[in-house]
């Protein structure tokens, strides 16, 4: 376990230890809560970008609006929700991205630590290869995934043309990778998956580092086989990490990177909700609905469930013998 | 028997290895071609090698760093301000952060709160997508005239950069021995000292590790850059972005900003690269 002053500590102490955490909590709370309660009360007003609030005022019988201030205090904004189509659309996408792309990150991640893992020549500079698609802009990954994905002109539907050429097909085989809102998804979540799973690899990596090698080498003398050694520590061990590290990192799905590129314009994919509320006049119901999230995660009433996931992962390393 | 079996297991190492090396590499090769093709070059078809399949022409680099010489160095240099800014910054706040939830017990009496769940509300706040901030920031920005200021790209990067900082700064600091600042507070050092000149100089793969991502964080992010800059603070991304303007997609000057704003961080992960695996394994011990 980690060492703490359990007591409370000399006077300095005592001032010191608000010193050093004063400064992350005061940014933190002053650029959150802001616009937390902005949005929150922009969400139930009558505002529109467009609109003066001369006309507002005037359209609302010609009182002031609400005490005054040029609007009006309104619901509408909320009951526009279950009928917004974008909005079905934008949440479908963000599942799916979110459900089929951490899946494929997590099984090449693993499979990318598990080789790198392994002694063998060059593996430094395998790591660094492996490395380099997170260090490259997102705006960049996505021209690129465009220009790799391009339905004739890629080197992809090229490979694709000589395939079916050598396999004497009739038809020569051409995927529609951008254009249709069949694979559209897809290309996206492989063209994010390029760029993250080396993230993935890097936690897992580090993950497995971690384990000692005597509990290996023990279940090696007993004879066990290196898929048994996989399945009955590395990966059981691994679970904590996994499921920790996968959770605040499922926030960079929401970004809305890959589809600013390919959007609308091409195949009627791609409204995800961070750009949809990018896209929209006022803050709309997602955003609120996420910010309520936010608030009751940090306001504890949703934590224990949430802590229950960071704590199993602290006990499964301490029965292992691996207490931090 | 057990040597042949080896064997297999390397081969099957390096197939892998080699797999994702060309599908990792093959766009970068890619953009590096296409920076040197002619736009009729790119619109017939793919090419793959220069001078067998086609004259490749180094015009496309000569126009970015001679006629738009100055544009290209000024969102260079902004990109570097506001990155190397946002950096230190929440270096400082979070490696102090962190280092004051690895030694203090904090309570706060209202609802309960320990260190745990401190950190972990300070890690809450990158669950959010960012973009849910950008209306807002935008007001405030917008209010306060921070718009298109290296201050204001650099208060919004730090923002992002520090749950994340103290994250990994905490366990990093959870695994050094206490014993060592103890004596130096038992021998009359104040905590400040203790913490600049013990514990800091002890954790250098955890901040360098914590320093590279949140250079790249900064160095990459978008979204922010583009709706707080108009013209003095924009950055790289934004530049690559905007090529795709009344002209068409102009992949040829795309594939070669690409490359030159993707070489620093490159240049620094390769240098720092062990760096970055330590410091994470200090963090996942702890899981």
């Amino acid at each position: 376990m980690k060492e703490v002053y359990r007591e409370e500590g000399t006077r300095e102490d005592r001032l010191m230890k608000r010193v050093f955490l004063s400064p992350a909590v005061s940014v933190l709370l002053l650029l959150s809560i802001f616009p937390l309660l902005w949005s929150l009360t922009i969400s139930f007003t009558d505002i529109q970008r467009g609109a003066s609030a001369k006309t507002r005022s005037e359209a609302s019988e010609g009182s002031k609006g609400f005490l005054g201030l040029g609007f009006n205090m309104s619901v509408r904004n909320f009951g526009r929700m279950p009928s917004d189509q974008r909005l079905h659309t934008a949440a479908r996408n963000t599942l799916y991205f979110v459900v089929v792309g951490v899946t494929l990150q997590y099984v090449i991640g693993l499979c990318l630590a598990l080789v790198l893992n392994q002694k063998f020549a060059g593996r430094n500079i395998a790591r660094v290869i492996f490395m380099m698609p997170m260090m490259m802009t997102p705006v960049a990954v996505a021209y690129t995934g465009r220009m790799m994905f391009d339905t004739s002109l890629s080197p992809l539907a090229d490979l694709l043309r000589n395939l079916s050429t050598l396999l004497g097909a009739e038809e020569p085989f051409i995927i529609p990778w951008l254009t249709t809102s069949l694979w559209a998804p897809f290309t996206i979540v492989l063209i994010d998956t390029w760029q993250w799973a080396p993230f993935m690899m890097l936690l897992l990596l580090a993950g497995m580092q971690a384990i000692p090698d005597e509990i290996k080498e023990a279940a090696r003398v007993d004879g066990a086989s290196p898929i048994a050694i996989f399945r009955k520590i590395t990966f059981p061990m691994l679970l904590p990490i996994s499921v920790t590290h996968s959770d605040p990192w499922t926030g960079d799905f929401q970004d809305h990177r890959c589809d600013r590129r390919y959007d609308g314009r091409r195949s009627g994919f791609s409204h995800r909700i961070a750009y949809d509320v990018h896209l929209q006049d006022r803050p709309h119901l997602w955003q609120l609905w996420l910010r309520c999230c936010h608030l009751v995660r940090s306001s504890g009433i949703g934590h224990p469930l949430h802590h229950a996931v960071f704590d199993f992962g602290l006990g499964f390393h301490q029965t292992k013998g691996l207490g931090g | 028997m057990r040597k042949r079996k080896k064997r297999w297991k390397n081969v099957g190492i390096y197939v892998i290895v080699i797999f994702w090396s060309l599908v990792v590499l093959f766009p970068f090769y890619w953009l590096f071609t296409t920076s040197v093709k002619r736009p009729l070059d790119v619109s017939r078809g793919p090419k793959y090698v220069p001078y067998a399949d086609f004259d490749p022409t180094f015009s496309h680099w000569k126009y970015i760093f001679t006629q738009q010489r100055r544009t290209t160095l000024r969102h260079f240099r902004n990109s570097i301000i506001a990155s190397l800014g946002s950096m230190v910054f929440s270096l400082i706040i979070g490696s102090m952060a962190g280092y004051g939830l690895s030694r203090f017990s904090y309570y706060w009496k209202r609802l309960k709160w320990r260190n745990d769940n401190i950190a972990f509300w300070i890690i809450s706040q990158r669950f959010l997508p960012p973009a849910l901030f950008v209306v807002p920031f935008l007001m405030l920005y917008a209010f306060s005239g921070l718009i298109d200021t290296h201050v204001g790209l650099i208060i919004v990067y730090t923002m992002f950069n520090i749950p994340f900082t103290v994250w990994i700064m905490r366990d990093v600091f959870d695994t050094l021995p206490t014993s060592l600042e103890e004596s130096a507070l038992v021998d009359g050092a104040s905590r400040m000292q203790a913490f600049l000149q013990i514990v800091i100089p002890l954790s250098g793969p955890g901040l360098a590790a914590v320093a590279i991502f949140a250079f790249v964080f900064s160095w990459n992010e978008f979204l922010y850059a583009l709706m707080l800059t108009n013209f003095d603070a924009i950055t790289i991304p934004v530049l690559i972005a905007g090529m795709n303007n009344t002209r068409g997609v102009q992949w040829w000057y795309i594939s070669a900003l690409t490359l030159f704003a993707v070489t620093p961080v490159i240049l620094i992960g390769l240098f720092l690269e062990r760096f970055i695996e330590k410091g994470l394994v200090a963090g996942a011990v702890k899981g």
